[in-house]
């Protein structure tokens, strides 16, 4: 049987999975390390701090991978889900729509690209969600202070109407 | 008029005296289920009820300057008595308004304070200021109908009226808050106004007309119709059982994670949250819950034998449960707890299998965390606090420098005390804080991990020893479930170290615990970017 070589990115990638599949999270980091490509190793580092449970420590590894390559949709992806999951809106939003551009540069190939196409669309719903949300607890924060503001407001002057009343 | 026939106008000054007090300490319940009761959301009320108060004693001598103040008097008491019976129905609406069901305890930081000011002044403004109208208006009865002076018909109805208070405060927080609920105590408080309402209209005229007749219908309405409507909760988590306590409402809900059924208590407004969980089996729950840290002293320890805990904040007993199926082979847990509800136990009995009248699990039911550790003799291997007030701080007795000297008194040599502390990461001012004082209070370095897909953290601190180095010798135990979870802890920015004598140190006497947590919250998710 012939022996097919794989590449550094496949063998990476079946190192990873087996120390993921054993959970030794310090050996799959240590292994991230390992990698000579800034990409490769921010991605890498970016899965084991997701799988790991460190959700702000996937974000803020995605957030300086994609300093290095600011169009990778691998890092964009997890980056928007990401900052989804934590609830911040803005950066959510800032990555979805930088997904959705890089996927429309990206591959061509109708089966590749329509799987992305589908993932930055669902993406951004879910941007959308949490906009709403952000927005409906602003709208909500609004209506707090001018109520409060308000009523103390017209009771102060009730007072004062009151007190000189003779 | 003799004494004796001035006697009915101190008696509806008393009574409302009452009524009002049983409005305010009722208050801070009914605004929970959304805005919890933190010192903020008291504080927001009782300047509401003050400031309603004071208007009220202006607006009430205003009125008494008309020819037949009894009239008035009753009118105030019937209006007060339709807002009154009406509030566990607009509680619901008004502070859904102003906080959205669907948003987060940690989102909603502003909301809390802004948004508690709005629901009580919508909410107790009106009832307040009517039945602050009440003592300049008894003042003019009595000075009128026995030609007394201002100073001593003021001085006795103030005398009455405050002495009603002082009852209607020792009865709604012990007796009529914890026998009937909030609802029965609103509408109750609403009948009664309406009764003392008629009695001061009977006396400025002899026939009572429509008009008051009709306004006491929405009161007989509200018999029927008001009622507290707590907030969802979470979409697919049924309720099971609900309770209200002296100190909080509770539920029990049912749903799924993570593939198992679970059970959760959640308290006042954390409805996206918990202050315990079940499930059905004994032993660690998903990754994400943060009891699972509190089961690795044992394993760091070389122990045999029985392991002694003692649990400060036991609520319905999940810690016992995790340890209980937990624990290395060949060790036996021997567990006390002290939880402060009553109520919370109750339902902890009753749905998330917690032992009554087990001599090696002992609960302290109705105690406060500091007190029962004081009345603790023997030596613990473990103490874990897991203390909340308000969902959201720990309480600031509970986590100060004399108090974590006192915990490391009451550890055997090598034992272990683990703290959970709500925050954003391991640079959150509220962990940094606690950390830094649990390190100084047991003069040992602390260890912070930060728990996997959570935004809890839990604080490791021995006495005379230092925890294992993450991921150094000693971490690792023998037993692949544990080390799955250990290793998740040991990759760099799970961990933090905190050393003794680092200022600044929470204390007895100085403890800004709230403030920090404020702070926390404001800064929110920018720590979350910002550093480990």
């Amino acid at each position: 049987m012939a022996f097919r070589a794989l590449t550094p990115a496949a063998m990476l990638a079946i190192s990873m999975l087996a120390l993921a599949q054993s959970q030794r999270w310090p050996d799959a980091l240590r292994a991230a390390d390992a990698q000579s490509d800034p990409l490769a190793r921010s991605r890498a580092r970016v899965e084991v701090f997701y799988a790991a449970g460190d959700l702000p420590g996937a974000l803020r590894e995605a957030h300086t991978g994609l300093g290095v390559a600011r169009e990778d949709p691998i890092l964009l992806r997890r980056a928007c889900q990401l900052s989804t999951a934590l609830r911040i809106p803005e950066l959510a939003e800032e990555y979805a729509g930088r997904l959705a551009h890089s996927v429309a540069m990206g591959d061509p190939d109708p089966v590749k690209g329509g799987w992305w196409r589908g993932e930055a669309n669902a993406l951004e719903r879910e941007v959308r969600e949490l906009t709403r949300r952000e927005g409906q607890l602003e709208r909500a924060a609004r209506r707090a202070r001018a109520t409060s503001l308000g009523v103390l407001g017209a009771l102060f002057l009730a007072l004062i109407a009151l007190a000189r009343t003779r | 008029m003799s004494a004796r026939g001035s006697a009915w106008i101190l008696a509806v000054a008393g009574l409302a005296g009452a009524c009002s007090m049983t409005l305010e300490l009722s208050a801070v319940r009914l605004v929970a289920p959304w805005f919890g009761t933190s010192s903020a959301v008291w504080t927001n009320v009782i300047g509401v009820v003050l400031l309603a108060l004071s208007t009220g004693y202006l607006l009430g001598a205003r009125l008494s300057r008309g020819t037949r103040p009894e009239r008035s008097l009753g009118w105030c008491l019937l209006l007060a008595a339709a807002a009154t019976a009406w509030l566990p129905a607009a509680a619901g609406p008004v502070a859904n308004w102003f906080r959205p069901s669907e948003v987060a305890l940690d989102e909603a930081a502003d909301l809390l304070q802004w948004g508690s000011l709005a629901c009580a002044l919508a909410l107790f403004l009106p009832a307040t200021l009517l039945l602050g109208c009440v003592p300049p208006l008894a003042t003019e009865i009595l000075q009128r109908s026995q030609a007394r002076s201002a100073g001593d018909a003021g001085g006795r109805v103030l005398a009455v009226s405050t002495l009603g208070s002082i009852a209607g405060t020792f009865a709604t927080t012990y007796l009529v808050l914890p026998g009937l609920g909030l609802t029965r105590t609103y509408v109750g408080a609403g009948a009664l106004l309406v009764g003392i309402g008629f009695l001061a209209l009977s006396r400025g005229s002899r026939t009572l007309g429509v008009a008051p007749l009709l306004l006491a219908l929405p009161v007989l309405g509200a018999v029927a119709g008001s009622r507290l409507r707590a907030p969802d909760a979470s979409t697919g988590w049924p309720l099971l059982d609900s309770a209200e306590s002296a100190y909080q409402t509770l539920r029990v809900v049912e749903g799924e994670d993570g593939g198992r059924r679970m059970r959760r208590l959640q308290v006042n407004e954390g409805f996206d949250s918990f202050q315990s969980v079940w499930q059905e089996n004994t032993g660690f729950l998903p990754d994400d819950y943060y009891y699972n840290l509190f089961a690795l002293p044992p394993w760091w320890s070389e122990h045999a034998g029985v392991w002694r805990v003692f649990v400060l904040g036991l609520g319905a007993g999940t810690t016992w449960r995790v340890l209980e199926g937990a624990l290395p082979r060949g060790m036996e847990l021997k567990a006390a707890g002290a939880e402060i509800d009553p109520a919370v136990v109750a339902l902890g009995e009753r749905w998330f299998d917690l032992p009554r009248g087990d001599p090696a699990r002992r609960v302290l039911s109705g105690w406060d965390a500091r007190s029962a550790l004081r009345l603790r003799t023997e030596a613990c291997d473990e103490i874990v606090l897991d203390a909340y007030a308000n969902q959201m701080e720990i309480p600031a007795h509970l986590c100060s420098r004399e108090f974590f000297a006192e915990v490391r008194e009451h550890l055997a040599p090598g034992g272990w005390l683990c703290i959970n502390v709500g925050g954003f990461g391991l640079s959150d001012p509220v962990v940094e804080a606690v950390a830094r004082t649990a390190a100084d209070g047991f003069g040992r370095r602390l260890l912070a991990l930060r728990v996997p897909f959570s935004r809890n953290c839990v604080l490791f601190v021995r006495a005379g020893a230092d925890p294992p180095v993450p991921g150094g010798k000693g971490w690792y135990s023998d037993d692949d479930a544990v080390d799955a979870r250990l290793s998740a802890l040991a990759i760099e920015g799970a961990w933090r170290w905190f050393e003794p004598g680092s200022a600044p140190l929470l204390t007895d006497d100085e403890n800004p615990i709230e403030r920090l947590q404020r702070d926390s919250i404001r800064r929110g998710r920018s720590l979350w970017l910002s550093a480990p």
